[in-house]
């Protein structure tokens, strides 16, 4: 039984790797300045909607959540904080018998871009989708709270990477300016013709830059080809008030 | 961010909607908001409950940032003007 939660868990992107001490303790990556925060004896791990994996200890590091099994040859389980999209405390009798902690974990499958509607395409692989929750159900009921604030406060540690920055910002264009104002979509397009103004080419028509229409017009005169690349050797042209 | 991150401190205790990008819809009352956007609600209501039963019975909860898509504010809870003026300040000044 045991085994096909490891195989679910593993699909879902838990780690069931886990290095362990001959006591069965987690080993720590104090390379990446892992610490214990938090160990409570009695937990146990839940997967999906009724995959119960047994009683374990529940190792809260600041870089992961950490279940190892109770039996001596049992499972251990491993999830980092960015993999946990949310963790609640549920307490309601009709959800889980128990209090416990509820966490939906990110299968990735969402920032890929793959599928809104979430893994249709894969049921007809196996027998069942497990659904990405797990439970961790403490013996002592009142343990909950003290686990959900461990989990909050390690989670507010593991930030994604810096990479996410200002830069980032996805929108779609076409619906924010259809959501502006006519003023302001006219300030923003006036704004963006300003910085955009690297003239390319012939240099005519969009000199806006240091004049009106009319001047660029009056400079042009009877001569349109008097802005345009020199073919051959020529004295070199007149450009007036640098409307490069 | 930065910008959020006080939008958002002003939000506290307002009703607000938070879309996850696994499509969860989740309302609740803003208990608070770090700077990395970590979301925590309160008196939670889970709007596809078919897709996740389990959610029913939670409370309150923690949303990691990132995995917000949207967060959905009650109308008039924010000055849009400001907000406008703001995010283009900081775009340009960025």
């Amino acid at each position: 039984m045991t085994s096909s939660i490891a195989a679910a868990a593993r699909k879902l992107g838990v780690d069931t790797d886990v290095s362990l001490t001959e006591a069965r303790d987690v080993v720590l990556e104090t390379a990446d300045e892992e610490e214990l925060t938090s160990k409570c004896p009695g937990v146990d791990f839940v997967l999906g909607d009724d995959m119960n994996a047994g009683a374990g200890v529940l190792h809260l590091t600041t870089r992961r959540v950490v279940w190892v099994s109770s039996q001596p040859s049992g499972p251990a389980f491993a999830l980092r904080y960015q993999q946990i999209m949310m963790h609640a405390i549920s307490r309601d009798p009709t959800s889980y018998a128990k209090p416990c902690i509820y966490l939906q974990l990110d299968e990735g499958s969402e920032d890929m871009g793959m599928g809104g509607a979430g893994g249709d395409g894969e049921e007809e692989e196996e027998e069942e989708q497990v659904s990405a929750e797990v439970r961790l159900v403490p013996a002592e009921d009142a343990k909950v709270d003290e686990i959900f604030k461990v989990l909050c406060d390690c989670a507010a540690l593991n930030p994604d990477s810096e990479v996410e920055g200002e830069g980032d910002f996805f929108f779609d264009e076409a619906e924010v300016m259809a959501g502006l104002d006519p003023q302001t979509r006219a300030a923003v397009i006036a704004d963006r013709l300003e910085e955009g103004m690297d003239l390319d080419d012939q240099g005519e028509g969009e000199a806006m830059e240091n004049g009106t229409r009319e001047d660029l017009e009056q400079l042009v005169g009877n001569d349109p080809s008097r802005f345009e690349d020199d073919e051959e050797e020529d004295e070199g042209q007149g450009q007036p008030d640098g409307a490069q | 961010m930065v910008l959020f991150f006080s939008l958002f401190k002003t939000l506290v205790g307002k009703e607000v909607t938070v879309e996850l990008k696994n499509d969860l819809c989740i309302s609740g009352q803003l208990h608070s908001v770090d700077q990395y956007l970590n979301i925590k609600l309160a008196n939670i209501r889970v709007h596809n409950e078919q897709k996740y039963p389990h959610m029913i019975s939670v409370r309150n909860c923690f949303i990691r940032g990132s995995v917000v898509r949207y967060v959905h504010l009650p109308p008039g809870a924010v000055d849009v003007e400001i907000l406008h003026d703001a995010t283009r300040r900081e775009a340009r000044g960025g």
